[in-house]
């Protein structure tokens, strides 16, 4: 069962977004700021992190290029989840490394497409 | 011939003419011992009558008509001497002459003038002496001098009236020419004041823009949160509610979840319009195959169009081609269309046609969306493509929507070179009708010659979002670029025209990445052709090495790809210049 780790500090996505993605056989870890994500990220090791980008403490794009730079966790790909819809803001979260870029409203068929390409194997059901 | 006189020659004709009264008067008055007196007389006629007319015109025949009458004046300044030397150097008479012409010739023509003057005044004296015999008569004559200083009188206060006139005019002149000056300062200081406050205005109007930027990106920010939470949560409620058999529950569940997307779409075309018109709005230009567009527009929009009760028809012209768009826009204005169409329309019909215009200017695609609904009458359809205009305020109230779709599909076709226009009439119908250039050999070649000088760079992807990027990426960093969301319609662009760079997919549909660099190889284009291949996967060993022989560089997609690509292409930036058309 793979297991994803969804970096959100807002609690309403994050108990909505938790429990669909549950609902698809997802395990889902959780952290609330940028910080928590990174020492979650390296403790745990979650096949895949999801991550918004304004968040307290320490924000996405720092915490996806901390992820990064970890040797445990540099092969393992980040979705970049946000409100911000813009095209420079695709590129900003590419360049700090995000794999992926989905933006909220999340289109959940694309975000499990997403993620499926990025885990290289179809979701379990 | 109009050449200007130079007002001397005037002013030396009019005191000429008074002249032979005045030096008839002194001959007569003084010339009775002389021994020229009576041969002389008809010089003192000629000289008299005959003279000013002469002089007047040789100055005027003259090219330097202030040189020639200073010449006459020196002879006028000749003859004088003569004169007063032919009638016995008489005092009073030599020493008028003497002054009068001493100063008629330096207040015409300065000191120097006025000793060439007195060099000529003593020449004659000179010529009278030795022609007389050096007759002398000193004595003065009553009549000769009061002649003499009448005459010489009037003749200076002429020259002294012009002197006087012309001092006022040059007065007059400086004061304006003072006047002016302080005229140019005062303007000079308020044109200072206006650059000043415009420069201002300007960094105000920029501040301002910033924050308006910063406000709709902030706005844009805090309304899709929540509203990440009303879809989701709906999405998530229908989908429990269809697992637990509480059908009941999903038709208001999808309420909310249109509303939700309702919002979303306004907040995008709110985004899009200030984007527009803050001038940010880049579109990209790809070649787009009709047939794959308008099934993509066609499975999206069906459920949507029949919603009505309508029926739904698409007729497509056989072998539609491509045309030289932004996918994404071409679509959204479709979509926009059909969804007026259906919102307006009620058990009739909605017809997307598409088809080639070969006739007009350029040649196009032309899609046209037909209803057979409520139609507008010619005072609605006025505003129809205004922003937040609808046909009337009426229409709002009764079908919703925002007004925008009309406003930004119009510009969106003129940024993609087209146009959108419309034909309707009231409970008839309403056809819009949609074009954009296709891309055909001419258009391909239009793009390139418009922009001299750019390299022409090829972005072969069939992701749009990354395609969209990677474009972006190279237009700002001076290329002219082509999308191709496929190799097959890569390899149609590169038939027409050569590329000086591809960035190119691997994993796509119809030809792949594979398939196109050993067509490229088989038609001897690489390995000069600069390719680089963007990859996701791991490779085989065969691939490896067809990537090895064909491909300059290999990047893994994922970290800094941005960084990778451009230091990549700028590592051969110096070879690549515009090939010449194949």
């Amino acid at each position: 069962m793979p297991r994803l780790l969804l970096v959100e500090d807002n609690d309403m996505n994050r108990d909505m977004l938790s429990r669909r993605l549950e609902r698809r056989g997802y395990e889902v870890i959780i952290a609330v700021d940028g910080e928590a994500g990174v020492r979650m990220a390296t403790e745990q090791e979650p096949d895949l992190v999801i991550m918004d980008l304004r968040l307290p403490v320490l924000d996405g794009w720092e915490a996806t290029r901390q992820i990064k730079a970890h040797p445990v966790t540099c092969g393992t790909p980040v979705v970049a989840l946000t409100a911000d819809a813009f095209v420079e803001d695709r590129e900003k979260a590419l360049a700090a490394g995000c794999d992926g870029f989905e933006t909220k409203p999340v289109e959940f068929k694309r975000l499990l497409a997403t993620i499926e390409l990025l885990l290289g194997e179809s979701a379990p059901r | 011939m109009n050449r200007p006189i130079h007002p001397i020659v005037r002013l030396d004709y009019l005191v000429r003419l008074p002249m032979t009264t005045v030096i008839a008067l002194i001959w007569l008055s003084g010339s009775g011992d002389s021994p020229v007196g009576r041969f002389a007389w008809p010089c003192v006629i000629a000289y008299g009558l005959i003279w000013p007319q002469i002089a007047y015109f040789i100055a005027r025949r003259s090219r330097d008509t202030k040189a020639a009458e200073l010449r006459n004046l020196l002879f006028d300044t000749l003859v004088a001497g003569v004169g007063v030397g032919l009638i016995g150097f008489n005092i009073a008479v030599g020493a008028a002459w003497l002054a009068g012409m001493a100063g008629a010739n330096m207040s015409v023509g300065g000191p120097k003038f006025a000793l060439k003057g007195l060099a000529a005044l003593l020449l004659g004296f000179a010529i009278a002496a030795f022609s007389t015999g050096f007759y002398f008569a000193p004595a003065p004559n009553l009549v000769s001098t009061i002649t003499s200083l009448t005459g010489i009188t009037v003749f200076l206060a002429i020259f002294a009236t012009q002197s006087y006139m012309q001092t006022r005019q040059v007065v007059r002149a400086r004061k304006q020419l003072e006047q002016q000056n302080e005229e140019i300062q005062r303007q000079h200081v308020q044109l200072a004041e206006a650059m000043a406050a415009a420069e201002n205005a300007r960094e105000a109007a920029e501040a301002a823009n910033q924050a308006k930027s910063m406000f709709l990106a902030n706005m844009s920010h805090e309304l899709r949160t929540p509203l990440n939470a009303i879809i989701g949560y709906s999405e998530m409620l229908i989908e429990e509610a269809e697992d637990l058999d509480q059908t009941e529950l999903v038709p208001d569940l999808q309420k909310i979840q249109v509303a939700g997307k309702h919002l979303l779409g306004l907040i995008n075309d709110i985004l899009d319009l200030s984007k527009i018109e803050a001038g940010k709005m880049d579109l990209v230009r790809e070649v787009v195959s009709i047939s794959g567009l308008i099934e993509e527009v066609k499975n999206t929009a069906d459920s949507l169009v029949r919603k009505n009760a309508n029926t739904f028809q698409v007729e497509v012209e056989e072998n539609p081609g491509h045309v030289l768009a932004d996918p994404l826009k071409l679509r959204q204005i479709l979509l926009n269309l059909l969804s007026n169409a259906a919102k307006f329309t009620h058990e009739g019909t909605i017809t997307l046609r598409v088809r080639r215009d070969r006739d007009g200017r350029q040649p196009s695609i032309i899609f046209e969306v037909t209803d057979t609904g409520i139609g507008m009458t010619p005072e609605q359809q006025t505003k129809l493509f205004q922003p937040f205009q609808q046909a009337d305020a009426q229409t709002s109230v009764k079908y919703g929507g925002t007004g925008l779709g009309l406003a930004l599909s119009r510009r969106f076709c003129r940024m993609m070179g087209g146009d959108i226009s419309m034909t309707s009439a009231p409970s008839v119908g309403t056809t819009f009708t949609v074009q954009i250039p296709s891309a055909s050999i001419e258009t391909i070649d239009d793009v390139d010659d418009a922009e001299d000088g750019q390299p022409f760079a090829l972005v072969v992807d069939d992701d749009p979002a990354t395609r969209e990027m990677l474009m972006r990426w190279l237009t700002r960093d001076g290329w002219v670029v082509l999308g191709a969301e496929n190799g097959r319609i890569a390899l149609d662009i590169i038939a027409r025209r050569q590329p000086a760079l591809i960035v190119l997919d691997l994993v796509m549909p119809e030809v792949n990445g594979y398939e196109l660099l050993s067509r490229l190889e088989a038609d001897r284009l690489v390995p000069e052709l600069p390719v680089v291949v963007l990859t996701s996967s791991d490779l085989t060993a065969d691939e490896r090495a067809l990537l090895e022989k064909c491909a300059r560089a290999v990047l893994l997609k994922g970290t800094h790809l941005r960084d990778q690509v451009l230091s990549t292409i700028e590592s051969f930036r110096a070879t690549a210049t515009t090939l010449p058309r194949s």
